[in-house]
């Protein structure tokens, strides 16, 4: 009787460390393979699933840094922001370090990035101004034959990333 | 502002002469001014335009001064893709390579810029060959050879093909410098189109048919080129300036 109730007690155990690992395993996975969120604006800190902005346009993909050493940055933020247009505004622009990839920018799968101005898993400094007032960026087509020219798209932010490692310029975007 | 008191006017105008309301001029000075050149509507199979547009720092106090080439379709409110270069009103004073796309509805997200133009867009005679090509259902846009961006899927097929100076403002007295000035113009060399019926890109002629020059801009002229073998075709500039900022 005893070890039957012992047998029981232990099988017990062992489903509620199998269950707990299951659902501990599950939120890691869970995490990991989460699709980055898709936002408008440039977030001040990158959540760990990382964030997509001008999603099916530019796809500029922000995750956090990793802890391994190629995530150390070796341009400072000040530094970064000296290497950057400098826009006048009216509150200091915020600076945030992130794994930048721009899927627009990248070459079909399965094709060489030979001949492509890839931006791909970069250590880099996101650069946000926020504008006095909103501007008209965008540049449009010439209305020809009488038509309306497009409707001006108006932005209060502009963003521009830094690679952290070389300095260079990467890419620049504007947001709401 | 400006169009807001063009129509303004216009209106005034209307009650005044007691006739129907007076409609702005189809190129009216708006937000948007145009100066260069356009292939003309009825060509069939172009899906690409290229130029080599020359290097120049244009002065920008607000908004912003571009230079590109296009791939469009004629009839849709948006569906246009560009790539060119492109000064924002920044302390930096550095013109940016960018590319801009918008869908058949005018849905577009803005430019997105690319590589600082090098020397800070000094006018050294040097200059940048922009594509805009339509490959297998897909948009690539180039800067000297090299993919900059590729717009999957796009929702309209091209058949125009553009290359203007463009400046946006709707104050006349801080509109931005367009490209160029009367010493030191932006020449446009060797537009072409890309042509679906043989896979091959072909010049425009400057004394051909199959283009129009445009103006819409307040401050901005163009010039063709004075030889029939001259390959830089068109150049533009502001009136208002003869020297370099």
């Amino acid at each position: 009787m005893k070890g039957k109730r012992f047998i029981l007690t232990a099988v017990a155990v062992a489903l509620s460390l199998a269950v707990a690992l299951a659902v501990v395993a599950a939120s890691k996975t869970s995490r990991a393979d989460a699709a980055p969120l898709n936002v408008d604006q440039v977030p001040a800190a990158i959540p760990a699933q990382g964030v997509t902005l001008l999603a099916g346009y530019a796809d500029i993909t922000l995750m956090p840094p990793t802890s391994d050493l190629s995530a150390t940055p070796t341009v400072s933020a000040e530094k970064a922001l000296t290497l950057a247009p400098v826009i006048d505004s009216p509150s200091p622009p915020s600076t945030v370090l992130a794994i930048v990839t721009a899927g627009s920018t990248l070459p079909p799968p399965g094709e060489s990035a030979k001949g492509y101005n890839a931006v791909d898993d970069r250590l880099a400094w996101v650069i946000t101004y926020a504008y006095p007032e909103p501007i008209d960026v965008r540049q449009g087509k010439l209305p020809t034959d009488g038509a309306s020219p497009p409707s001006p798209l108006m932005r209060s932010h502009v963003n521009f990333i830094i690679d952290a490692q070389s300095g260079a310029f990467l890419i620049g975007f504007f947001t709401e | 502002m400006r169009a807001r008191k063009i129509w303004a006017i216009s209106i005034v105008a209307a009650v005044v002469t007691g006739s129907a309301m007076i409609a702005p001029a189809a190129y009216a000075v708006d937000f948007f001014q145009f100066c260069g050149m356009a292939s003309n509507t009825g060509m069939t199979g172009i899906r690409g335009a290229r130029v080599n547009i020359e290097r120049y720092n244009p002065r920008v106090a607000t908004q912003s001064s571009s230079a590109w080439s296009m791939a469009d379709n004629h009839a849709g409110s948006g569906s246009y893709a560009q790539v060119g270069w492109l000064e924002l009103n920044s302390k930096s004073n550095n013109p940016y390579y960018f590319w801009e796309y918008a869908d058949s509805t005018g849905f577009d997200l803005g430019p997105v810029f690319r590589d600082p133009v090098p020397n800070g867009g000094d006018y050294t005679g040097a200059d940048d060959l922009f594509t805009v090509q339509y490959v297998s259902g897909d948009i690539k846009y180039r800067i000297n050879g090299v993919v900059q961006a590729t717009t999957y899927n796009p929702d309209w097929t091209p058949d125009q093909a553009e290359f203007h100076c463009e400046v946006h403002n709707g104050d006349p007295d801080t509109d931005p410098q367009i490209g160029g000035d009367s010493n030191h113009k932006v020449d446009f060399t060797n537009p072409a189109f890309y042509s679906m019926n043989d896979d091959l890109w072909h010049s425009f002629n400057p004394y051909g048919t199959n283009n129009t020059m445009y103006n819409t801009s307040e401050h901005g002229n163009w010039q063709k080129c004075q030889t029939n073998d001259d390959p830089k075709f068109f150049k533009v500039w502001d009136l208002r300036y003869n020297s370099l900022p």
